[in-house]
């Protein structure tokens, strides 16, 4: 009998028993109690300093000469510290109202059950959320009185220099005076249509790649194609920008790589790191995981061969001296003359002669070697210097008479640097594909190199592209450390339109569309990661 | 149950040892296998049968000995582990699928890119071994849509779509629950009825019993004792057979 009573019990009575309530939530515990003391002094607090906060100040626009407008009559009277106190209280009770009602009544709608879950979830949940939209809406009253109501949008120097000391907000006449100058830096004006084009083919690519690599896309067979456009992207936007060799003028004008600047150089920086540094990455990466012992026989004539390129360039044209120190000795050197035949020589049994000696007794696994020092060393120091290094180091190893530009040197800095980073995410990636698939694709006659691009490296990318994209992200914005070595990328143009006299001191606006700018950048490249994560994950599990 | 007649001797391993570092795994394994012979390899818990059976395609290298697979021996050359490897399919317990290609891709995968064949071809053939083991409406999904017998059976499907001369089968069915591992061992058993040469390590004994032509118990890194199941089973004369018997007899 008990038990048939039990199964059909009607529903409770709705009731909200305020003691059980206070109890349950407030008093439950001393340091909660104090805790609701501490948030309720907050709030009091912050909604006391609404009711008496200064009403903005407007711009011209809307108190010309010192008559307010109807607009900026009603602007002050929205954004003014009782009206908005008062709305956000007056909001919070018809919330915590329907909430209420609800749970005495026992009828949820949806939006009372959204308040109830996300707002008011409770005596701290409902105080929390006053503090913080009181504080929110007034951060952003603050933020729309000095960008927005209380600014100047002229670019004309003339106007904003009448009417600047009596601006209370931003100057935005210095962005949009300076966008040129912002997207191109000091790259020639008759040949900006250049620097547009090679904007458009990268935006155009990376649109047509974020389809691609869309589960079941119709464009799933542009995959590889689109690699190499991407790879052939590069120097063709180096050739567009650089122009025709040879024209002193006109719309096909050379353009030295010292005059990009801008947006348009952090673009051509981080696109080029990030797709080189791609493959320079991976290969590091199976590298540093390679089994192969002692050198390979290819690596060792590539080196033989660059030695002796280099040679071709630096080799003595007449019989030189070199004074050769050799210590315990009196006097402490030698002089040896050698003609030039016999200084390349030399040389070249030099390089040999190592590669026969680490060939023959060095049985260790000399590319994972290799591979590991580059890694821990790259990733040993500050991004700056390896930029210094790519300034000063590389001219040295070139050949004589063969001189690289600054932005190619620093290009060279900046990928060999990503990579370092990305080899370690993509072993990260390689680390967790178990070896059982590897084993399988072998056992099916796949050769190692097939397993690996077509099993492996698939699911290994796949497992990291977050990783990935953030390292990308990195870049984008690191590349504003080129500035250190004389490039005038993005954020070195914005301090130098800063010091143009008519802009004097509006590093805030500045500083803003910049960092505005790079948000946009990487917030997307953040979506477009997400969104490939998503298709590509597509019936994996 | 009339079992086929025999072909020529298809595998030949001699005096075969394998280290582990200083672990002595396989001490001098010799055999022969005939075409078409279904062998069944059981023993303890690391005896060395997985070993041994991965060592006929080269995923584990073998330090002394002789292994002749179908006339071609296993040495360093990679071309002979290559073309060793084309002619050899492996099932291994945990199915080993690849995750990220659908079951068609993962049977025409290898087909394809090893044997060069076109993908019409291929996915014919794919097809035609997706019937065999009776899971032709999967062909589009994903591994990790499929029951853990599924997956084997596509894996076996995955195998026997490089047409190989062997299949070699490390404990196909412990990675299953009860209920799947019939499917499993049908689809073996049928493999056997068409005349496959087979290796299968299982702990399944009533396949052994029905299947097998031979049943090589391992020990201790090496073949302790060969005989037909039927004999085997009733009369083992081994002490250490004996002993391995009367434990899972009685389990
Ligand atoms: N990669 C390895 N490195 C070192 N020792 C190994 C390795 N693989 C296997 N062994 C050792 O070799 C021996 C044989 O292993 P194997 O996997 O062949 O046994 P098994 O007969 O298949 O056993 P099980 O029935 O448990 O699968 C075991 O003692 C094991 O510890
Ligand atoms: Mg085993």
């Amino acid at each position: 009998m008990t038990t048939i009573t039990k199964n059909v019990r009607p529903p409770e009575v709705p009731r909200l028993d305020i003691n059980h309530w206070l109890r349950n939530q407030v008093f439950s515990n001393i340091w909660y109690t104090l805790f609701a003391f501490v948030l309720i002094g907050l709030n009091g607090l912050v909604i006391q300093s609404g009711f008496t906060a200064q009403p903005i100040k407007l711009a011209f626009s809307y108190a010309p000469n010192g008559q307010v407008t109807a607009l900026g009559n009603l602007i002050l009277t929205v954004t003014s510290g009782p009206f908005l106190t008062s709305a956000v209280i007056i909001l919070w009770l018809i919330g915590a109202g329907l909430v209420i009602y609800s749970a005495t009544q026992h009828r949820w709608t949806s939006v009372s059950h959204w308040l109830k879950d996300s707002l008011f979830t409770g005596f701290f949940g409902a105080l929390t959320t006053l503090l913080l939209t009181i504080i929110i809406v007034f951060s952003l009253r603050a933020m729309l009185a000095w960008g927005f109501f209380g600014a100047e949008f002229s670019s004309d120097p003339k106007v904003v220099e009448l009417i600047r000391p009596n601006t209370p907000g931003a100057v935005w006449g210095i962005v949009g005076a300076n966008l040129q100058l912002f997207a191109i830096g000091r790259y020639p004006t008759e040949a900006g249509w250049r620097a547009l084009l090679c904007l458009v083919i990268v935006m155009v690519l990376a649109a047509l790649s974020l389809f691609a690599w869309n589960f079941g896309s119709p464009l799933i067979k542009f995959r590889r194609p689109l690699v190499y456009a991407w790879l052939f992207t590069i120097p063709l936007t180096y050739g567009i920008l650089y122009g025709l060799p040879g024209n002193e003028t006109g719309p096909m004008m050379v353009v030295k790589t010292d005059l990009w600047g801008g947006f348009l150089l952090t673009v051509v920086l981080s696109v080029t790191s990030i797709v080189l540094s791609f493959p320079f990455g991976l290969l590091l990466a199976l590298g540093r995981r390679s089994q192969t012992k002692g050198v390979p026989y290819l690596s060792v004539w590539g080196f033989i061969l660059m030695a002796i390129y280099w040679l071709l360039g630096n080799y003595p044209s007449e019989s030189a001296t070199y004074v050769i120190p050799v210590i315990f000795r009196n006097p402490p050197t030698v002089n040896v003359t050698l003609s030039p035949f016999m200084y390349v020589a030399l040389i070249t049994a030099l390089v040999v002669g190592i590669f026969w000696l680490v060939g023959h007794y060095l049985e260790g696994n000399l590319i994972k070697t290799f591979c590991t020092v580059y890694i821990e060393l790259v990733r040993g120091v500050p991004l700056i210097t390896v930029l210094f290094m790519a300034n000063i180091m590389l001219p040295i190893f070139l050949p004589k008479g063969v001189e690289i530009d600054n932005l190619l040197r620093v290009v060279v800095g900046l990928i060999m640097f990503s990579a370092a980073y990305l080899a370690e995410i993509v072993r990260g990636g390689l680390q967790s594909i178990p070896k059982g698939q590897y084993e399988a694709a072998v056992a099916l006659g796949l050769s190692t190199t097939q397993s690996m691009r077509l099993i492996i490296l698939p699911q290994a990318l796949r497992a990291v592209i977050p990783a990935m994209v953030g390292d990308f992200i990195g870049l984008f914005k690191d590349t504003s450390l080129v500035s250190i070595v004389g490039l005038f990328d993005l954020l070195k143009i914005a301090q130098s339109a800063i010091s143009q006299p008519e802009w004097l001191g509006l590093q805030r606006e500045t500083y803003v569309f910049v960092a505005i700018v790079y948000w946009v950048c990487s917030f997307s490249m953040s979506l477009a990661s997400q969104r490939l994560e998503k298709n590509l994950g597509v019936g994996k599990y | 149950m009339s079992k086929k007649e025999l072909g020529p001797d298809i595998i030949v391993c001699k005096d075969v040892n394998k280290w582990y570092g200083e672990y002595h795994a396989l001490r001098g394994v010799s055999t022969t296998v005939r075409e078409g012979e279904v062998v069944v390899i059981i023993g303890p818990s690391g005896s060395g049968k997985s070993t041994w059976i991965r060592t006929l395609n080269r995923l584990e290298e073998h330090q002394s000995g002789q292994i002749i697979i179908d006339g071609t021996e296993l040495n360093n050359d990679v071309r002979n582990i290559q073309e060793i490897r084309r002619e050899v399919g492996m099932v291994f317990q945990q199915f080993n699928l690849f995750p990220h290609l659908t079951v068609m891709e993962n049977i025409t995968l290898a087909p394809i890119h090893v044997r060069g064949w076109s993908r019409e071809r291929a996915e014919e053939e794919g097809i035609k071994q997706l019937k065999r083991v009776k899971i032709p409406e999967q062909a589009g999904k994903y591994p990790g849509q499929l029951s853990g017998g599924q997956q084997q059976r596509v894996a076996i499907a995955r195998a026997l779509a490089m047409q190989p001369k062997i299949m070699l089968f490390d404990e196909p069915t412990s990675a299953l629950d009860p209920e799947m591992i019939k499917e499993v061992l049908d689809a073996m058993q049928q493999l056997a009825d068409d005349g496959m040469t087979i290796l299968a390590v299982t702990h399944e004994m009533g396949f052994a019993r029905t299947v097998a032509h031979r049943v090589i118990f391992f020990d201790q890194g090496n073949i302790v004792e060969e005989n037909q199941p039927l004999a085997f089973f009733e009369n083992p004369k081994h002490e250490r057979s004996k002993l391995f018997l009367s434990q899972i007899l009685h389990h």
